[in-house]
């Protein structure tokens, strides 16, 4: 008992001490006077930035995923001849010197879903010159034997999960590479966006494929498309690159005064590469020219590291 | 410039590279040079499907083209010959007596005379079945292999034009149905007289042509793969093989797991690999236009770098010859 009664006693004595060592509160510095204080801290360091701003020749690079990607040793600055003569005479090298028009079939899986049918419906709009066939149970391989004999130079596979279009098979036709995508965020075409749609042969722009990966990718897209568009339809269709997602739009474009005027038509979706395989589909058998399928967590090393 | 080459890659755009190989404090490094310059010969239709010397001086190498052969002499810097094949596309290539021997796709083995006339004669012999791949053996100069889609390894003697070893596939099965056959690559074995083959279909065999049965005396499979190339190393019960969707397998043939080792960092199909014998290195070549370098015993990547096209062969100097190169160059 007389142990806690000391130690009761100490601890008074200790508030006391404790008491007179705490600062005394000011009444005079209250909440407002702190704001305004802030304020005039802010209004010097606007000056500051201002006369910062002037003396500076370049804007400043803001800092996105984009700006700070890691290098990649296929960018180059200065295509070289090796490089330059590889896109003459490679696969395309024939369709953007304007020797064969583009001939191309879409098809779906065994029994396709309404999602992919209406998809593959409007997919056929857009792209001049493309024929929508059902597959009934003919696999891959004996399609893409029939369409070479029938001179078809691409042909689309959607692939369906879920009763929804989660991929796309392109087949460059007679012996070209063939690309598979993941495809995600589709939208369909409104009652609205029907109904402007046009026969029209559309512009095509690729943006932002700057890889060599990235480059075959979209020269593989662009040929697609026939290459003397209708300006007087003036549609437009773009797959724009960022961040190894091409996002596909479709638009008609018009001159206001000043400035241009765009409005939506026709489906929009993204796509991802998965791989991209040398010679015609051959899933067994076939040789790779670049493949994520398995070793993703060796080849995604950073979040800044991009592909295409 | 000093063109003291220890490599030569071949590319799908026809360009012969020579890449020197050098050390350096932090690791190694591989430097290239492009040898074909003209801008009429780059081109997709003249890709390289194989390289050989020409004998064991390593004056000239033997270039196997698509639709040509060409020749290129290493101390003039120069291609000397050309000539145009009538059939297939080119799939091995060596050179034995002073004749050319250059096998095609199209299952036909056409020997030239060398130094060439005027009038191109051609000597062919018939395999009857179309071929992926010709090699000659290191052993007996005389005895060649080949193996393709459907048609197993088979081993030829050039003099006599006749079949001296027949491969027997494996039992079928367990649904008695018979395993496909597609050799993609074969190599003679340095030490012994075994050859290890490759398949389209996951399977790597070794067969023993001595010995009285003719199914492989090793096999191992793979689920998935499609292996393309193989390779011998140092070590004699170990090769390497290459897979079309760019994986790298060390396959021994003592323990219970053939599939011993994977060597990382490709991205796309293998296309060549060479081991030399005396370095602790792997060398490699793939579609997705990267030379590699790695080490053979710790499995590690070294180096990497891009070359433009799309690389498809590799040929390299045995380590005998090139002593008197400095001691910095590796090779």
């Amino acid at each position: 008992m007389g142990d806690s009664l000391k130690a009761i006693i100490k601890n008074e004595e200790k508030k006391k001490v404790g008491d007179t060592l705490l600062p005394k509160f000011n009444i005079e510095k209250t909440k407002h006077i702190i704001r305004k204080e802030n304020i005039k801290r802010l209004k010097i360091k606007k000056k500051e930035k201002k006369i910062r701003k002037k003396e500076r020749t370049e804007p400043l690079v803001p800092k996105t995923i984009e700006t700070q990607r890691e290098p990649d040793t296929t960018i180059v600055a200065n295509i070289p001849e090796e490089t330059e003569r590889d896109y003459e005479t490679d696969e395309f090298g024939s369709y953007f010197a304007k020797e064969y028009e583009p001939k191309i079939l879409i098809t779906f899986s065994e029994n396709p879903v309404k999602a992919s049918r209406k998809f593959a419906i409007y997919l056929s709009k857009i792209i001049p010159n493309s024929m929508l066939i059902g597959r009934k149970k003919t696999s891959i391989k004996s399609i893409i034997k029939s369409c070479i004999r029938k001179k078809f130079t691409d042909i689309l596979v959607i692939n369906e999960d879920r009763f929804e279009p989660n991929g796309l098979l392109i087949i460059h036709l007679p012996e070209g590479p063939t690309a598979f995508f993941r495809l995600s965020n589709m939208k369909i075409c409104n009652k609205r966006q029907v109904k402007e749609l046009t026969s029209h042969r559309p512009e095509v722009i690729l943006n932002n494929f700057t890889t060599r990966l990235g480059a075959t990718v979209g020269r593989m897209l662009g040929s697609l498309f026939h290459y003397h568009p209708d300006f007087k339809g003036r549609r437009v269709v773009t797959f724009h690159n960022q961040r190894d997602y091409i996002f596909f739009r479709h638009h008609r474009y018009k001159f206001l005064k000043g400035k241009p005027a765009l409005r939506e038509l026709g489906p929009r979706f993204t796509l991802r590469l998965e791989w991209l395989q040398k010679g015609t589909f051959d899933s067994k058998c076939g040789e790779y020219d670049w493949t994520i399928f398995g070793r993703r967590h060796e080849l995604e090393t950073s979040r800044r590291k991009f592909f295409l | 410039m000093n063109t003291n080459f220890s490599l030569y890659v071949g590319t799908s755009t026809g360009i012969l590279k020579g890449v020197r190989i050098e050390k350096y404090e932090n690791g190694i490094k591989a430097i290239p040079k492009n040898l074909v310059t003209n801008r009429e010969d780059i081109s997709n239709k003249n890709e390289i499907k194989c390289l050989n010397w020409n004998n064991d001086l390593y004056e000239e190498i033997l270039i196997g083209m698509k639709k040509k052969v060409q020749i290129y002499n290493t101390k003039n810097e120069q291609f000397t010959e050309n000539i145009d094949l009538p059939l297939g596309e080119c799939c091995g290539i060596f050179k034995e007596n002073e004749a050319l021997f250059v096998g095609s796709t199209s299952g036909v083995v056409y020997s030239i005379q060398m130094p060439i006339k005027e009038k191109k004669q051609f000597e062919m012999f018939k395999l009857n079945k179309p071929i992926d791949c010709m090699k000659k053996s290191s052993i007996h100069p005389n005895i060649i292999g080949t193996g393709g889609k459907n048609n197993d390894l088979k081993l030829w003697d050039i003099n006599t034009h006749q079949m001296t070893f027949i491969a027997k596939n494996i039992k079928p099965d367990e649904l008695q149905l018979p395993i496909p056959i597609w050799v993609s690559d074969l190599i003679f074995l340095r030490s012994s007289e075994k050859i290890a083959t490759c398949m389209r279909h996951g399977y790597v065999r070794l067969y023993d042509p001595l010995l009285p049965q003719r199914r492989p005396v090793f096999n191992a499979f793979q689920q998935d793969k499609v292996f393309t190339c193989i390779c011998d190393t140092p070590n004699d019960n170990q090769f390497l093989v290459g897979s079309g969707s760019g994986d790298m397998f060390l396959v021994d043939i003592r323990g219970r797991i053939p599939f011993a080792g994977k060597y990382k960092g490709f991205c796309g199909s293998i296309k060549n690999i060479i081991c030399p014998p005396t370095q602790n290195l792997i060398f490699s070549v793939s579609l997705d236009r990267h030379f590699r370098i790695h080490n053979f015993k710790t499995r590690k990547l070294l180096f990497k770098d891009y070359m433009f096209s799309r690389l498809t062969t590799l040929l390299c100097k045995e380590p005998s010859s090139t002593n008197n190169i400095s001691s910095n160059l590796l090779l």
